[in-house]
């Protein structure tokens, strides 16, 4: 399958371009954000919560002076809530023009990804939090599903956050 | 079993009308049976101009022979000889006619009904008749109504036996809910079963969905028995793609609760069903979840999907014939039938591959 691919990619003239991903861990899964859209990796700090504000935030972070919402990445993602602890981290990203902070697991490494190397998720499903991997790949026998940042949240919701 | 009202009541008279014949000599019955159909056929004609007289008593005859069907030796040997009876009645015909009439109500009236139908259109008959003509027009309105009565009784057989398949039919898309953990649903499923073949035997065009399994299978074919939690499933080998072990299956969110994740194979990545999940969702719990241990996953065909499984039973070469094959595909096309032997259900694989392409579960049906 892969194979194939390379070869369609060659014949369309297409550079196999490299991409590197920042991976990080939420319940024994590896997932993967394209590293342009990293700002940086924070420890775990306490979260002030905000009143009124939607189920997926947790709350907001002082980062230097600049307030930064933080998502609740498992509740996200519907999956279980699990205890903070000393590997937990807060990853800040950058995505439809606004910063964000997401709470996972881990952070694991940056990894170099070919284009090629890419394949589309199953296409199982039509939950919500099926839009947000925008495809999987396979390292050392272990798959990496990559996240698609910019569907983290709807349009609404990215909006929504700004006016907290 | 009980006798039913009808045939006690049939069964007494049924002894009325032996005693005569014990006691009447033949000749002198003859004689005097003519006579009183002579004046029965009259009095008739009088009160409502139709000689039906007869052919109601033969009508009577009919449903007698219908209705006995008790497995009582006793009891047919009685109407035999009451059937021979009947070609000669020599008891008071209308006043025997009446009490049966009673008894057997809806199939009578409807057949004097009928006669009456059939009677209405034709002239009045003329006032004065011989013997012999009499005869033979008794003879004719009761050959007819025989004819009536025999085709409602077929309608009557052929209504019975559709309703017999409806129900099976019920059943028969019950079944496969129930293919559980439970041994006693088990055995429901072999009456099943039984149901299964009679519909097979009934039905001359098989649905695709299933006619297209069997075209594919030789005669003989061979299937690989796994397991899922405590169910027994069935799957024909050249549908079988691979088994591979399982090892790390990795979560996607989005995902139905079937879908278990994804295992890499060979640089390629295997769909992992929660068959248990899957096949049987109404049983599924927390309990039974926990119980479950994957080993393997069966292939299905050259797709990416695999079934995971908690071990591999065997291997066997089955005949078509054992199969009680499903024919409508109902609320499960991926149940091909069962396996009689084994009282286990059969997958059908393509079937199956299209549902679980389509993110359905193992209810939905395929449009």
């Amino acid at each position: 399958m892969t194979d194939s691919r390379n070869v369609a990619a060659v014949a369309a003239g297409k550079e196999d371009v490299v991409l590197q991903w920042v991976t990080f861990k939420l319940d024994n899964e590896t997932y993967g954000i394209n590293v342009m859209q990293v700002q940086e990796v924070l420890r775990y700090t306490e979260i002030a919560p905000v009143p009124g504000a939607p189920l997926y935030v947790l709350g907001i972070i002082n980062l230097r002076g600049n307030v930064v919402t933080v998502i609740d990445t498992r509740s996200r993602f519907g999956l279980d809530a699990a205890e903070v602890d000393d590997s937990s981290r807060i990853v800040i990203i950058e995505a439809e023009k606004q910063v964000i902070g997401i709470l996972v697991d881990s952070v694991a490494e940056v990894v170099y990804l070919r284009r090629s190397e890419i394949d589309n998720a199953p296409n199982v499903g039509t939950e919500e939090s099926a839009k947000f991997i925008q495809g999987v790949s396979n390292r050392d026998n272990e798959l990496l599903i990559l996240v698609d940042l910019d569907k983290l949240l709807s349009d609404d919701e990215w909006a929504e956050i700004t006016q907290l | 079993m009980s006798k039913s009202v009808d045939e006690t009541v049939f069964d007494f008279f049924a002894v009325l009308l032996q005693e005569p014949s014990t006691e009447v000599p033949v000749a002198a019955e003859n004689e005097l049976d003519s006579k009183k159909a002579e004046v029965e056929s009259v009095s008739f004609k009088k009160q409502h101009g139709k000689t039906i007289n007869k052919a109601s008593l033969k009508s009577t005859q009919d449903v007698t022979n219908v209705s006995a069907k008790s497995p009582q030796v006793e009891s047919k040997k009685v109407h035999t000889e009451v059937n021979k009876e009947f070609a000669e009645p020599q008891v008071d015909k209308a006043a025997l006619s009446k009490l049966l009439s009673a008894v057997s109500k809806p199939s009578i009236k409807q057949h004097e009904h009928k006669v009456d139908e059939l009677t209405a259109g034709e002239n009045p008959p003329e006032p004065v008749k011989t013997q012999q003509q009499v005869q033979q027009e008794i003879k004719s309105k009761a050959q007819q109504v025989r004819q009536q009565l025999g085709q409602v009784i077929v309608e009557k057989e052929s209504n019975e036996k559709s309703e017999t398949l409806s129900s099976v039919d019920n059943k028969e898309s019950e079944f496969s809910a129930d293919i559980s953990l439970d041994k006693a649903e088990t055995s429901f499923s072999e009456t099943d079963g039984e149901h299964d073949s009679r519909v097979a035997q009934q039905s001359a065009i098989p649905p695709s969905i299933t006619g297209n399994l069997q075209d594919v299978l030789d005669d003989e074919f061979q299937v690989l028995f796994f397991n899922v939690a405590g169910l027994t499933l069935a799957v024909p080998l050249v549908s079988l793609g691979g088994i591979v072990k399982i090892e790390h299956i990795n979560h996607l969110i989005g995902r139905p609760d079937w879908f278990l994740g994804v295992q890499t194979r060979r640089e390629q990545k295997v769909n992992v069903v929660d068959s248990c999940r899957w096949v049987m969702p109404e049983k599924y719990t927390k309990e039974l979840a926990d119980g479950i241990d994957y080993q393997y996953l069966v292939m299905l065909e050259d797709t990416d999907w695999g079934l995971a499984c908690e071990s591999l039973v065997n291997a066997v070469r089955i005949d078509k014939s054992h199969v009680n094959w499903r024919e409508k595909p109902g609320k499960r096309p991926w149940l091909a039938g069962v396996v009689k032997e084994q009282m286990c259900g059969i997958l059908n694989v393509q079937a199956l591959i299209e549902m679980l392409d389509a993110g359905l579960g193992c209810q939905d049906s395929i449009d």
